[in-house]
């Protein structure tokens, strides 16, 4: 047992430390430290591109479609440098991270060809179509309907919290392609080009004032039939291995995130003499504990990289990470004061910590709620019976 | 990355497990703790037949040379079945006092008998106030070599040989080695609220120490003694986390209430997870501060300092939660949920109290500018 990376592993940092700093400069060089996920939009989809030309957009792929073949770790090492280099949040990460894993593994050798190298070479950026009004954490309970005419599916229905929607070209939607199926049979994995009449997008303005999210509609949209992938009536296994293809790559580059929202509030704290109340003191020991546990929480998580099974450390991953940045974003705000809960007239806009603090109420509720969360870890990980079916009369 | 055990270290893992899961045995445990609290036939297997004590020490002592990690793992499964032996008092604590502060010929003359379990050590530290702190002292030895104080909450003091004893001098902190029957030495066994940690307090009355018992250690060295400690103590409160919440879990699958095992409710199951989520943290804190013992010494304090926050919390939480899943049961003395609650209570004080380590942390963090 050992802490740290190998020297090759480091030898790869080093690499990729020097291809941020050299790149993220000129045009670019205003993109570090963006965090707003629809600022400076025209200059991020060029920055997309240029990972993709440079060949550092999919790294994990495999070389045929663009990609490296990067190890787990090195894939790790990357996200954390990008975020250390204050590099823009991944606008085209749908793509890289949902959909492209998925047909990779679901796809067939055409849709392969087709999808996979726009989606490296940034020329194409996805959105996400799971969740719809009454498919939230009961996500079975699919209720957009996809009936095959002519050779074309035809959609009918509503999907919400497509993030990127609103500038994405394709969107996948999980759809119920066999009439009166219920529950997770009978359900296909579509994938749908977005600029069509029978597609209309809405955006949800959310608690920060923000809208990164939309509710999408599909009256009628069309898409080949031959845009399905992993089979007809297959799309559940589909959607539950793209989950599985999550496995803590981003986890670390998320940290130097955290640390960076905690150095924040350290200088926050040392400026307005908050360094000196032991009650503040105190809880900034305690966040401070929570640095190192995600850290080697990852770590661990990371070095069971070839063991398909998902353990425990991963599992109980989101519970805590969601909790403690929801504290700490709170310390940010109690350190900060009052003067934190008012902005310059206009636009309803925060940034900084208030910015954080409103946003952090997403963390517990997204990709799977804490409730949920913690269903999933007492049935799997701890073998707890599943609540009983309730029989309607 | 190989931030997990090796094959070797699997091996040994399952040994050590499957041997003291035997021990750990319900009746056994409580036999134990209805007569001295002192388990002797699971020290007798620790020491004699597996030779555990010497895991980490150097073969020229009788240990077997292996590293922090090895020990951890005996140390982990010592607090998962609850197992009560002197094995933290004796050899982690005392031991690493010797290894560590203690000169060439008192790790000689001292360690091989610890180390086999033929003689018992113990240290004493704890000064009457009833608070860990930096800067208090149990006794005070003078220019003269006379030590004067008094000691509480001494672990296995009942059944020690040996005393290593912190001391205030005039040249800063000192560990002084003390015979257990040395004249004026004066044992009062207690009996404790952690049923499985036997405890007393020792009074030193003008007890006569000569040169050759003072260990040559600097107040740095102990300090790096109490880290290892705390460290060591850290990862023996993650296994003890998972040993309750294992009982408790078992006991959620097997209790049926409204026809139904309580655990399918998920105001049961719920709680369940919360104790996984805490166990988790605590691992990833523990093995992280093991590492750092091995790897990092810059970064010592502050890795024992999060260990014994975290796993402090999770033991002292899956406790308070092992009884009230346990309902009325969890009340009873012959549920063993409340053997773990108590002992997660003096575990997160012993060596600081959480509090004394947060504002370590804290002081940390203000004075540097890298996390």
């Amino acid at each position: 047992m050992k802490l740290g990376f190998t020297d090759k592993e480091e030898e790869f940092r080093d690499e990729v430390v020097t291809w941020l700093e050299g790149n993220l400069q000129g045009d670019f060089a205003s993109l570090r430290g963006e965090t707003s996920m629809s600022n400076q939009l025209e200059k991020r989809l060029e920055w997309e591109k240029h990972l993709g030309k440079s060949g550092w957009s999919a790294i994990g792929y495999p070389k045929e479609f663009g990609g490296r073949e990067a190890s787990l770790a090195e894939q790790v090492i990357f996200a954390e440098e990008y975020a250390r280099a204050g590099a823009p949040g991944r606008i085209g990460h749908i793509g890289v991270e949902l959909a492209g894993p998925t047909i990779l593994h679901f796809g067939s050798d055409q849709q392969k060809q087709q999808f996979l190298p726009d989606i490296v070479a940034g020329n194409v950026i996805w959105a996400q179509g799971y969740s719809e009004p009454n498919a939230g954490s009961d996500l079975s309970n699919i209720q957009t309907k996809a009936t095959l005419v002519d050779g074309q599916w035809v959609i009918e229905g509503q999907k919400i919290w497509t993030s990127m929607a609103h500038f994405a070209n394709w969107i996948f939607v999980l759809a119920r392609t066999e009439p009166g199926s219920k529950g997770s049979k009978g359900l296909s994995f579509l994938l749908v080009p977005i600029d069509q009449e029978g597609i209309t997008i809405r955006p949800i303005k959310q608690i920060t004032g923000d809208a990164e999210f939309n509710e999408t509609f599909f009256d009628g949209a069309r898409t080949g039939e031959e845009n399905v992938v992993g089979g007809v009536g297959n799309g559940w296994a589909v959607a539950m291995g793209l989950l599985a293809f999550e496995r803590g790559v981003g986890t670390l580059g998320q940290l130097m995130s955290f640390i960076a929202e905690f150095s924040m509030i350290v200088e926050q704290a040392k400026q307005n003499g908050k360094m000196n109340d032991p009650l503040i003191r105190q809880r900034i020991g305690e966040a401070y504990t929570g640095l190192k546990v995600m850290r080697h929480s990852a770590l661990r998580m990371l070095s069971d990289g070839d063991n398909s099974q998902l353990q425990p450390a991963a599992m109980t991953y989101k519970l805590y990470w969601s909790a403690w940045h929801k504290n700490l974003t709170q310390l940010g705000m109690d350190v900060i004061g009052l003067t934190g809960e008012m902005t310059d007239a206009g636009d309803y806009l925060f940034e900084g910590i208030p910015q954080m603090y409103l946003q952090a109420r997403a963390d517990s509720i997204y990709g799977g709620t804490n409730q949920i969360q913690r269903n999933i870890v007492s049935e799997h990980a701890m073998g707890l019976p599943r609540e009983p079916k309730v029989q309607k009369s | 990355m190989q931030f997990n055990f090796t094959d070797e270290q699997k091996l040994i893992r399952d040994t050590v497990f499957s041997a003291l899961q035997e021990m750990g045995d319900r009746n056994r445990i409580y036999d134990v703790i209805e007569k001295d609290g002192y388990d002797r036939e699971a020290w007798e297997l620790l020491c004699k037949e597996l030779m555990l004590g010497g895991t980490s020490f150097a073969e020229e002592y009788g240990g077997a040379g292996l590293s922090f990690v090895e020990l951890a793992i005996v140390q982990e499964a010592l607090g998962q079945f609850l197992i009560p032996t002197p094995f933290f008092a004796s050899i982690v604590m005392s031991g690493y006092a010797l290894d560590l502060c203690g000169s060439q010929a008192q790790k000689q003359a001292y360690l091989p008998a610890l180390i086999a379990g033929e003689k018992i050590a113990t240290l004493a530290y704890l000064d009457t106030s009833g608070h860990f702190s930096a800067d208090a002292y149990a006794a005070e030895l003078s220019q003269t070599g006379t030590l004067n104080g008094q000691a509480i909450m001494v672990q296995y003091v009942q059944f020690a040989d040996q005393i290593i004893v912190l001391c205030q001098t005039d040249e800063g902190p000192k560990l002084v080695l003390v015979e257990a029957g040395q004249e004026g030495v004066e044992i009062t066994p207690k009996t404790a609220m952690d049923l499985t940690r036997p405890v007393g307090d020792v009074r030193f009355e003008n007890v006569a120490i000569a040169p050759e018992n003072i260990m040559p250690a600097q107040a740095d060295d102990i300090e790096t003694l109490f880290d290892y400690a705390r460290i060591m103590l850290a990862v023996e409160q993650m296994g003890a986390a998972e040993g309750v919440m294992n009982l408790t879990n078992a006991y959620a699958k097997d209790r049926v209430q409204f026809g139904r095992a309580i655990g399918s409710f998920q105001a049961v199951k719920h709680r369940l997870a919360d104790m996984m989520v805490l166990l988790e943290a605590a691992k990833s804190a523990a093995w992280y501060a093991v590492c750092t013992a091995i790897e990092d010494e810059a970064e010592l304090s502050v890795a024992a300092s999060t260990a014994s926050i975290v796993c402090a919390r999770a033991f002292s939480k899956n406790a308070s939660h092992g009884i009230q899943l346990h309902g009325g049961m969890g009340f009873t003395w012959e549920c063993m949920a409340h053997l773990f609650f108590k002992r997660a209570r003096t575990s997160s004080h012993i060596l600081g109290a959480p509090e004394l380590h947060r504002e370590k942390l804290a002081d940390y963090v203000f004075s540097s500018n890298r996390f």
